[in-house]
């Protein structure tokens, strides 16, 4: 328990708990509405805002929050206009965000693209007292809409249409999923990396999903996986000496691959034992 | 709905649509692929543009029409939700959200009436079931339940019966017989009649984007009772039976026309 007594590492732990807390509640949204991508589209155009945040020298996370948030409600509006798709609205925003945060950063003084790497694939131990109370703030709010609108964000994701027709505000609930995915997007730029967030968002719900029988219990083991991953990936990134980032994401996909492997198992061995039983 | 076009975007699929219903009027839709039988109820859901005319509910314009906790409605899909198991008591809670202000947690009344209409589709074994892991049949009678789980005034359904196994089909024609005696209003679109026959009090036929008959439920038509439009020939149908895939039947129509 050494690592507890670094300071560094009880702020990079307590974030690392916050967004294994807050990533899945949100990614379940996501996953149910064929959405998995779009906190890659975001974390792309939060990164031009940390780009303008290093070249003013003003809070990059700041920046980047009103960016994400920006991005996150036109890319909604877009796709419920039927302008054009949300393919290719998400599409825009990969590449107008990656060119834009590699343009502006290039002016800043000394800048170069390799500034943003800490952005990109997570610096937690770079994590300040700030940044931590802010992101506490951020995922009180996205927990407050995910947890407390959970019935609404079901029927929405589960069947727009039907939300539509029972008069439910679909719009202003979907601007509001967004909203809160570009904050949870934000949260999680320290931690895990805007590159990789997406995996957080999305890995412990599929895995959760293999083995839950309802939304809620989904929900609920998906929180625990983002939990687990989170802090351990830390802890192991520290002795290890590994990026946090690329740590966490890689021990999910491994309590994924653990999940599915033992659920195909357990599935063959009862229909082994089903077709046994007809037999005899 | 008087003088409505309705369709999407700038495409009519309806059109000059007079079409009335009243309290406690089973309404059966009927046609061929095609000629705007789900359009038509989509226009009153709010799911379609109206293009011209106007669409009223309980005399008042779609538009700004609030109370939708009065309409449920049943969707054409054969399967429930997306890849996140969800259990039928989770989906048929949905039904009960216009009731309620946004964020106010359910009440014992709001988990009763999820009860009751689980337990009218003759769910109540499955409630903790995952949707997905029930038969097509089963899934449809929880957009059943889902539906009746808001209490409507007016249930609107979308091709019910479609594809759905004979318990599912009795089971729904039961439910509706009992909302109708309890003063529901319903209006459904379906192929086949089958076992709705004796629940329907009027038939409505759309053809080619128009209501071509709207009067007495086809069997009194199919015995020579006169339509408003004028004898209907209609032998062939068998209102008991399933329709032919391409609703052979809408010849109905073809003799009306050419009266």
């Amino acid at each position: 328990m050494e690592f507890l007594s670094y300071e560094f590492m009880q702020r990079a732990l307590l974030a690392a708990l916050l967004v294994g807390l807050t990533a899945p509640t949100v990614g379940v949204y996501l996953v149910q509405r064929r959405l998995a991508l779009i906190g890659d589209g975001l974390g792309h155009v939060a990164l031009a805002g940390v780009a303008i945040g290093v070249l003013t020298s003003q809070a990059p996370v700041l920046i980047a929050l009103v960016f994400a948030v920006g991005g996150a409600l036109a890319l909604e509006l877009i796709r419920a206009r039927g302008r054009t798709s949300g393919d290719v609205a998400l599409a825009i925003m990969f590449y107008g965000g990656i060119a834009g945060g590699v343009v502006i950063i290039s002016q800043a003084p000394g800048g170069t693209p390799g500034n943003l790497n800490a952005f990109l694939f997570g610096a937690i131990t770079t994590t300040t007292g700030a940044d931590v109370a802010i992101f506490a703030l951020l995922c009180g709010v996205v927990l407050m809409v995910t947890l407390g609108l959970s019935r609404y964000l079901f029927a929405v994701s589960n069947d727009e249409e039907y939300a539509l027709a029972s008069g439910l505000p679909v719009l202003r609930l979907n601007l509001l999923l967004v909203v809160v995915t570009a904050m949870t997007v934000v949260v999680s730029m320290r931690v895990i990396g805007l590159l990789l967030i997406s995996a957080l968002m999305i890995l412990p719900i599929a895995a959760a999903q293999l083995i839950a029988s309802s939304f809620r219990q989904t929900v609920a083991i998906g929180v625990g996986i983002g939990v687990l991953v989170s802090v351990s990936g830390v802890t192991l990134s520290f002795y290890a000496d590994t990026p946090s980032g690329g740590t966490i994401v890689l021990l999910a996909i491994g309590v994924f691959s653990v999940v599915a492997l033992v659920r195909a198992v357990l599935t063959a061995a009862l229909r082994r034992r089903g077709s046994t039983a007809s037999a005899t | 709905m008087r003088g409505a076009a309705v369709g999407y975007g700038e495409r009519a699929v309806l059109r000059e649509v007079d079409f009335r219903v009243d309290a406690g009027e089973a309404v059966a839709v009927l046609g061929p692929n095609g000629a705007g039988k789900s359009t038509l109820i989509r226009a009153i859901l709010g799911l379609a543009d109206v293009l011209a005319g106007s669409v009223e509910l309980y005399g008042v314009p779609r538009s700004s029409f609030r109370a939708w906790h009065r309409v449920g409605y049943v969707p054409q899909s054969h399967t429930v939700g997306g890849g996140i198991p969800s259990t039928v008591r989770e989906v048929v809670s949905s039904g009960r959200l216009a009731h309620k202000r946004i964020a106010r947690p359910f009440s014992t009344t709001d988990r009763r009436a999820v009860e009751a209409a689980i337990h009218a589709v003759n769910l109540s074994a499955q409630t903790r079931n995952p949707v997905g892991t029930l038969s097509g049949g089963q899934q449809r009678r929880v957009l059943i339940a889902r539906a009746l789980a808001g209490e409507p005034e007016l249930l609107v359904l979308d091709e019910p019966t479609a594809g759905v196994d004979a318990e599912t089909r009795t089971v729904l024609a039961q439910t509706l017989a009992q909302l109708v005696a309890g003063g529901t209003t319903i209006l459904f679109v379906t192929h086949e009649l089958g076992e709705m026959v004796p629940v329907i009090t009027r038939t409505v036929v759309v053809e080619r984007g128009r209501i071509s008959y709207d009067g007495a439920p086809l069997p009194e038509l199919g015995h020579g009772s006169v339509s408003p439009l004028g004898r209907a020939d209609c032998e062939h149908l068998d209102p008991h039976g399933a329709a032919p895939e391409s609703f052979s039947g809408l010849r109905l129509s073809t003799g009306l026309e050419a009266r």
